[in-house]
């Protein structure tokens, strides 16, 4: 059976990769213009409660909505309680995080050389390419990072949406829960002082990042 | 890596007498949190005999019954009241004719290593008892047996303010293990010994346990005459005869 750490850090990976496509394309495309309503519901996952987020996943992609119905006719069963669900789950609540530093980076590239780089004959393609995302790298590297943290601690919309299957659905910090509650305190710690490490030397990297000047 | 290896080995030389081309699914038993020592002894013996290996999820038998209706792929579930289980055959989610009710179980009062046990269930409203947990009523079926237990003996409004609500009946014994709570009310069969003073079953209506098969798996009805075959083992943890004949 799958090791609650390694189903961790699968979904960590899986969810950090779909988050940070999203990220790129919505960064991209929304750079320097404010949609406010698609920002604020992109970004409320960071302060809604995970059961708000689990709920709605249930009803928005659960057996009884229309996409939940496609997905089991597509993949011949339900995304609640799979692997793919919790999938799902890592992706909504990582997003905010890395979309915000994806963002960010891509906004702090200079416009002059963007323009310098058009007037020379590039199409956008090569400027984003070319230009905007290599200056952005730090930037996106700290958003991916902060999602993965991010991914790999979540609890509450993974234990609404996915369940607690053995070797499933039932991630490292579904399985400190399950320990805890069942009086295994040594499997808790052991988890917590895993994860608790893996996070705080991710931030630590994230800050790195951060503080690091541009070696241009 | 190198036991690896000699597991492909092995299972090489198996393959030779027996062809089996890959190994069986595991057979994911929902069951309620009274039935984790009982289920955990069995499983390896359940295994061995039929080759399906098992994954057990414990938790209260609301929530397991919530995730059944919502599409979760469990084979079997086995519950602590057998409201739960009709509800998941109303639902669609597990097969009428497999339903069986299996034992009954008991209630029991626990306490703290440094605590005196109550002489009654209503010495609990005793200023020494300061915290009392029980399993969540509104999902648990040891928590909804433990507030009419409290209501029978008419205590109930005096120890409201001490009650500390548990996931499940399990963690509500890990709360009074740990000290956090002086007292408990929780399944018999979650004690190792004879620790703990069963409550009069008149309390509270009966908590029997039912079984039923799921999701499709080619192991789910063996695994419930399993069960059903073992009523020593559910005896040896505590458990007692469902009253109702068994189909």
């Amino acid at each position: 059976m799958t090791h609650p750490l390694v189903l961790s850090f699968s979904v960590a990976a899986l969810a950090t990769f779909l988050a940070t496509t999203l990220a790129l394309a919505l960064g991209l495309l929304t750079a320097h213009r404010r949609v406010v309503w698609l920002d604020a519901i992109l970004t409320a996952p960071l302060v809604l409660p995970p059961t708000v987020l689990g709920y709605a996943l249930l009803v928005t992609l659960g057996r009884g909505s229309a996409l939940g119905q496609a997905f089991e006719r597509f993949s011949g069963r339900p995304l609640a309680f799979s692997f793919a669900g919790i999938v799902t789950a890592a992706v909504l609540t990582s997003l905010p995080l890395v979309l915000q530093s994806v963002r960010a980076a891509i906004e702090g590239v200079d416009v002059t050389l963007l323009q310098a780089a058009k007037t020379l004959g590039a199409s956008p393609w090569q400027v984003t390419v070319g230009i905007t995302l290599p200056l952005a790298s730090r930037g996106i590297a700290a958003g991916v990072v902060l999602g993965f943290a991010r991914a790999l601690g979540d609890f509450g919309v993974t234990l609404m949406f996915g369940g607690s299957l053995p070797g499933e659905t039932r991630t490292a910090a579904l399985e400190i829960y399950d320990a805890f509650l069942s009086g295994d305190e040594a499997t808790a710690q052991r988890l917590s002082f895993t994860l608790a490490a893996v996070g705080i030397a991710l931030v630590a990297g994230t800050l790195m990042l951060a503080r690091r000047p541009h070696r241009d | 890596m190198r036991r690896g290896l000699y597991l492909a080995v092995v299972s090489l030389g198996v393959g030779c007498t027996k062809p089996s081309p890959s190994p069986p699914s595991p057979l994911r038993v929902a069951a309620a949190a009274d039935l984790t020592r009982v289920f955990s002894a069995l499983g390896p013996r359940f295994t061995a005999e039929h080759g399906y290996p098992l994954t057990f999820t414990f938790a209260a038998t609301g929530v397991l019954a919530k995730q059944l209706e919502q599409g979760a792929p469990y084979g079997v579930f086995a519950a602590a009241d057998t409201a739960a289980v009709d509800a998941a055959i109303a639902s669609g989610a597990c097969r009428a004719p497999t339903r069986h009710l299996f034992a009954r179980g008991r209630l029991a009062v626990v306490t703290a290593a440094n605590v005196e046990p109550p002489r009654s269930l209503a010495e609990l409203s005793n200023a020494r008892f300061t915290r009392i947990a029980i399993a969540n009523p509104a999902h648990a079926p040891y928590g909804r047996a433990a507030m009419a237990a409290l209501t029978a003996a008419g205590i109930a409004d005096g120890v409201r303010a001490k009650l500390v609500y548990a996931d499940n009946v399990a963690h509500a014994l890990t709360l009074v293990a740990t000290g956090n709570a002086e007292a408990g009310l929780i399944s018999r069969a979650l004690l190792t010994t004879d620790a703990g003073t069963p409550v009069d079953s008149a309390l509270h209506t009966p908590i029997d346990q039912a079984l039923v098969a799921c999701a499709a798996h080619p192991g789910a009805e063996a695994f419930i005459d399993f069960v059903l075959g073992h009523a020593d083992a559910f005896a040896a943890h505590g458990f007692e005869q469902p009253a109702e004949p068994q189909r």
